[in-house]
């Protein structure tokens, strides 16, 4: 707990610091970003000991507020069937999560295709739950597990095109849930800009 | 500080955004406020979801495991798990798996992957079986956690690297190869994981301390002694695999709990006693035949002679279970008194023989039937056989002059 404490304590001396800082301003002042299903691979601990590279499915909305304050939604997902014989199990992981970041850093690239780039330190909270569902021979059942909380710190990069957006970000989150407590993240989604 | 210096001028659509975004967010904090500690730290007794194979019914039951110290790694007072593991000096190398699991609103603990759920079949059935032994004799309690291995890799050999368990004396472990059959996984088939440990306390009771006796014996010359000393060996090899085909009985009381994971093997294992099986046992000329084979043609003629302990083995294994019926039936105590009182039997047995062992000679030669005649004593064995009993004992004896038997039992 005392790492995430003093990782937001670090985001909001970051955010505070740039928005000082001098720079060129977007023309639309509000946006909603709809980005497509995205990538995101989390490194977890596996039971043969090594830590694997799981690819979960990436869901996003987020809002763009004033030009700097940032709104979003996700939810991210992954499944996982794993079998011996006539026992199987599926287990399916969960996350809500809501975001809200900062624009540190926006740069002009290229004016005739209004190519930007965006820097935005982001916070998040949220809640997973995961179900697994247990198969021997015919005999079936599923549980269901507890609601557990979420929380992260990260970094977005947005390329926008246009109204297109390409979002590479890494971020680092820890619920009680994670193997291990602390996970980072990396993910990358296309998306879309309308202008509100 | 300039972040929090935010224009509040706001239109009213965008003041119900900001309104519903930290309403959302306090709604997340609060609802989900709920103490950190991970999941996997739990200790103590845990409740898990296991599936419950070879046993009489199948099933997917919740269990309690006991003096869990790390959950992570499915680690206790009663196991130790290692993955992949080597061979050290009387115990495993290497690292523990590291489990995954769910935990339901009820505190149960559901496996999330099939290793997790191999690690927590294996630590309930184990942390049974040693409370059983404990049962049987305080001798038989261990101070330190049973060692099991999982994912092992056993190389150059096709037979026993899949699809099989085994207990290794040397570093006191129960080792369990890939499952690649279409049945139930070995690692969570209660009857072969009972019968696996019956493997230790026969180790650790008779055959540890005769395998020393032997090996002091063979440095001897003598075509006579090595063929005195492979018989008693296969012999002893037989009592092992059928004492522990019974322990796997004795713990589901499912005659035929190999099929479950081995259909191949379960018929000719299966613990029911045909009429016309009855007294039918490998004979002294039967198990002294083979070992001569085995001299003759084998580099190896005690790996030569693996597949054969079985068939000695085999028929004691449906003995016990068919004595232990009837004196629930007869005696009227029921089933869990007979088996543990036949359990207590097969413990005086393995000490009475270990101490028997330990001052042979390359000459001496145990007999076909020696754990018969010993059962068919009662002044040794420590049961008594009612009449009837006695007559199905007498019918597996070959060498004991019959006047000798079921003396001082409820026979006379």
């Amino acid at each position: 707990m005392n790492k995430i404490f003093y990782i937001f304590i670090i985001f909001f001396s970051l955010s505070n610091h740039a928005a000082s800082l001098e720079q060129q301003k977007p023309a639309v002042k509000h946006e909603i970003h709809i980005f497509i299903p995205g990538l995101q691979y989390r490194y977890e601990n596996d039971p043969d000991q090594s830590i694997k590279n799981r690819r979960y499915d990436n869901y996003n909305l987020a809002g763009l507020i004033f030009q700097k304050y940032l709104v979003g939604l996700e939810f991210n997902e992954f499944e996982q069937t794993t079998s011996s014989g006539t026992l199987s199990l599926h287990a399916k992981f969960q996350e809500y999560n809501l975001y809200i970041g900062y624009n540190i850093y926006s740069t002009l690239l290229y004016e005739p295709y209004h190519i930007y780039v965006d820097l935005n330190p982001v916070a998040y909270i949220g809640q997973n739950r995961a179900t697994v569902e247990t198969k021997l021979n015919s005999i079936s059942q599923q549980s269901i597990g507890e609601n557990n909380l979420t929380l992260g710190v990260g970094l977005q990069s947005s390329l926008r095109i246009g109204f297109m957006i390409i979002q590479p970000e890494i971020r680092y989150m820890t619920s009680r849930s994670y193997e291990p407590t602390y996970v980072p993240v990396y993910g990358v989604r296309i998306g879309f800009r309308i202008g509100l | 500080m300039a972040f929090f210096n935010l224009n509040l001028n706001l239109k009213l659509s965008h003041k119900i955004l900001l309104m519903a975004s930290i309403y959302i967010l306090s709604l997340l904090i609060f609802s989900s406020c709920q103490p950190q500690t991970p999941i996997s730290e739990a200790k103590g007794d845990v409740k898990v979801l296991i599936p419950i194979v070879g046993s009489d019914s199948e099933k997917l039951t919740e269990v309690t495991l006991k003096n869990i110290q790390d959950l992570k790694e499915v680690s206790g007072s009663y196991v130790q798990f290692y993955y992949t593991p080597g061979a050290g000096e009387k115990k495993l190398t290497g690292g523990a798996p590291q489990a995954r699991f769910i935990r339901t609103e009820k505190g149960v603990h559901v496996p999330a992957d099939i290793t997790t759920q191999q690690m927590f079949t294996i630590y309930y059935h184990i942390q049974n079986l040693q409370d059983l032994s404990v049962e049987i004799s305080s001798d038989l309690k261990t101070n330190s956690p049973f060692q099991v291995g999982l994912n092992t890799k056993v190389s150059g050999n096709d037979s026993t690297g899949h699809n099989n368990a085994f207990y290794d004396g040397e570093s006191d472990a129960l080792l369990f190869v890939p499952y690649s059959l279409n049945s139930a996984p070995i690692a969570v088939n209660a009857g072969i994981i009972a019968h696996e440990y019956f493997h230790s306390i026969f180790y650790r009771l008779l055959y540890r301390n005769y395998l020393a006796r032997q090996k002091v014996l063979s440095q001897q010359a003598g075509a006579e002694a090595r063929n005195n000393l492979l018989f008693n060996e296969t012999y002893i090899r037989g009592l092992n695999e059928g004492f522990a085909d019974y322990w796997g009985w004795v713990y589901t009381t499912n005659t035929d709990y190999i099929t479950a994971s081995l259909p191949e093997y379960g018929e000719d294992r299966k613990m029911t006693l045909e009429p016309d099986k009855v007294g039918v046992i490998e004979t002294q000329s039967d198990i002294e035949n083979r070992v001569s084979e085995a001299q003759s043609l084998a580099f190896n003629p005690t790996e030569f002679l693996t597949g054969y302990t079985y068939k000695i083995g085999t028929p004691h294994a449906r003995f016990l279970k068919d004595l232990t019926v009837r004196l629930s039936r007869d005696n009227q105590t029921g089933l869990a008194a007979a088996k543990m009182e036949m359990a207590r039997l097969l413990y005086r047995y393995l000490v009475n023989v270990s101490i028997q062992t330990a001052t042979f000679e390359s000459v001496d030669k145990l007999t076909a039937d020696h754990f018969f005649q010993y059962v068919a004593q009662p002044e040794k064995s420590g049961l008594a056989l009612n009449p009837g009993q006695c007559d199905f004992v007498k019918q597996y004896v070959r060498t004991a002059d019959e006047l000798t038997l079921c003396t001082g039992s409820s026979n006379e």
